[in-house]
């Protein structure tokens, strides 16, 4: 049993007045490939900036390698954890290999330039990601896919050791959703990243994620394998809606599917 | 190959971009000082046969141009990198002094200290420019004070509702004391609004150097946090920005740079709003090349409104402001249209 890099122990917390998070638990090991499940509005973007120490809790606490976020310093806290949002929007147009050199900014000192060790990380993680010859492109010129995929050349630029990711693959067509799933199956596999994602593709997270965590309204409903969290009663009761659940014959995966009247 | 000249080609485009926009600064530097409604031997101006209290060349470069032109310079410089940086903060292509209300906080602390006939000096400062810019810092105040940022995010266009509202209520007030009062204050008020760098000597000029100095480098410190935070708040949090802290670093040193000069040349539109962008257009928006590439070309570029300002139709001189924006304004947009259709 290794020693958990992230918990999260009675987390809540709220934009307004009404709680987005409500009192949610629980404990990240080394090496975990976990998908955050959820209707819309359930609170899985707050509580993955949560992790990432982007929002502070209201109550509760969150702790990277047995120490609260907040007691590390930014720069530090990012050479462990890189988070990236679902929408990508730069004020001002940067070259594509300039924003992938964005992500050593947690090493660089002030009034520094990167170093040949920069360079050769990020240039690495372009390779890693299919983006190199993207590298001169203006990035508000490129395709979603691309973007995705140059945003998360950043993330990798950044070496975490935790990498938190919304919905990285919600607005992209099914090829674009497979290349950026590969490839954090790899980071996962090759490089042992501990990734967490929130997604709506219940197939998609049952085939490639090997823990789950339903939520609801802010609270956790379910946490543990795809098998264990992929049933039909407790979907049906999150999403409201009447579904079949299946296994694909070849892999085992879990596929989802509406009944053809569906809405309860 | 291609990736790995990449890096090189980063830091060529770097030094190569700055040798550039200086050796344009130093050039405007040199000539616009030859350049007025008074033809002036540069070789008389300085023979050190001549004494300095006969020598009317020396009199007119030395004494009525160069600190006017050095000046313009710092002026240009100030509101230009102030402009750069408000842009980056709020992620806006519209944010400059003008929009977030400090020049016209400027223009009424301005306004008032010459309506109530104020005149006392503090440090060497006199009433005038130190009302100015205590106003440039009550506007800033005013503005972000009505907008409360929660877990970092700056919500960009309130703070600009906010900043054209704040310029609203001092432009009213301006126009309002400037109504109640008599002929000779309504004259000065009016030259005060129009923005001029022509009153000037060498001890004015050095004493918005420490402000613009210090603000700049603060900026400079901060550049790369600044790149993050334009491309976004909390992406910027999660690669290690601390940004609550260089949001108010940035619009601190900005405010300071802008307040400082605008008190003693007036609310000089334009500049602060279309040289970042000019400057973004030519070499792209890394804010480590930003800031001093819209220092030097915005001090260039007031540099040559002045002189034009002050030559077209000699002996009688232009407000800068009026030249600002007539060469500004279709320079920028033939700028812009040759980017898209290039």
């Amino acid at each position: 049993m290794t020693n958990p890099i992230l918990q999260i122990k009675d987390v809540s917390f709220a934009y307004q007045q009404d709680p987005v998070v409500k009192r949610a638990s629980l404990q990240v090991e080394p090496g975990e490939f976990i998908g955050i499940l959820g209707p819309n509005g359930s609170g899985k973007s707050t509580l993955l900036k949560l992790m990432g120490g982007i929002l502070g809790p209201d109550s509760g606490t969150v702790l990277l390698k047995d120490k609260e976020l907040h007691d590390y310093k930014r720069k530090v806290l990012a050479q462990s954890i890189a988070w990236l949002p679902q929408e990508h929007d730069m004020a001002f147009s940067f070259r594509v290999g300039e924003i992938v050199l964005m992500g050593r900014h947690p090493y660089l000192s002030a009034l520094t330039f990167e170093s040949q060790k920069d360079f050769d990380i990020s240039n690495q993680a372009m390779r890693t990601t299919e983006t190199t010859h993207l590298s001169e492109r203006q990035f508000n010129e490129i395709s979603g896919g691309e973007k995705q995929r140059v945003m998360m050349a950043c993330a990798i630029a950044q070496e975490p050791e935790v990498l938190l990711l919304d919905e990285p693959t919600t607005a992209l067509d099914i090829k674009y959703q497979l290349e950026i799933i590969n490839i954090l199956d790899r980071l996962n596999r090759q490089d042992g990243m501990t990734l967490i994602l929130a997604m709506h593709d219940l197939h998609l997270a049952s085939k490639y994620c090997r823990r789950l965590i339903l939520i609801d309204q802010g609270n956790i409903v379910k946490d543990g394998t795809p098998e264990e969290v992929l049933q039909k009663e407790i979907l049906e009761s999150v999403y409201g809606v009447k579904l079949k659940v299946f296994h694909d014959p070849d892999d085992g995966s879990i596929l989802i599917s509406p009944e053809t009247s569906c809405i309860r | 190959m291609h990736t790995l000249s990449l890096p090189m080609m980063n830091r060529r485009r770097y030094f190569s971009a700055l040798a550039w926009f200086t050796v344009f600064f130093l050039a405007t530097l040199a000539i616009a000082p030859l350049v007025g409604a008074t033809r002036i031997s540069l070789l008389k101006a300085l023979s050190s046969e001549i004494e300095f209290a006969e020598n009317v060349d020396a009199h007119i470069l030395f004494l009525a141009r160069l600190p006017r032109i050095l000046l313009a310079a710092i002026t240009g410089a100030s509101l230009s990198v102030a402009g750069a940086v408000f842009q980056a903060i709020l992620r806006n292509d519209l944010a400059a002094p003008i929009t977030l209300g400090v020049s016209s906080g400027a223009a009424f602390g301005a306004v008032l200290a010459i309506s109530l006939g104020f005149s006392f000096t503090v440090l060497g400062f006199s009433s005038i420019p130190l009302a100015a810019f205590l106003g440039a810092m009550l506007a800033v105040t005013l503005v972000f004070s009505l907008v409360k940022s929660r877990q970092g995010e700056l919500p960009t266009s309130i703070v600009l509702l906010a900043g054209v509202t704040v310029n609203f209520f001092f432009a009213a007030l301006v126009m309002f004391i400037h109504y109640l009062s008599d002929v000779t204050q309504s004259f000065r008020i009016v030259r005060w609004l129009m923005g001029g760098l022509d009153i000037t000597d060498y001890q004015t000029v050095f004493s918005i150097c420490l402000p613009v100095f210090l603000g700049s480098a603060i900026l400079m410190v901060i550049a790369r946090d600044l790149n993050l935070i334009s491309s976004g708040s909390h992406s910027a949090m999660s690669r290690g920005v601390n940004v609550p802290k260089i949001q108010k670093l940035g619009l601190v040193s900005a405010s300071l740079i802008t307040g400082a000069v605008v008190a003693i040349s007036g609310p000089i539109g334009f500049v602060g709003l279309v040289v970042p962008h000019i400057v973004r257009l030519l070499i792209g928006p890394d804010q480590r090349i930003l800031i001093p590439a819209s220092m030097l070309f915005g001090a260039s570029f007031l540099i040559i409104c002045d002189t034009v300002a002050r030559t077209v139709i000699a002996p009688t001189e232009i407000p800068v402001g009026v030249i600002t924006a007539l060469i500004g304004g279709p320079f920028f947009v033939w700028l812009l249209r040759r980017r898209k259709s290039g």
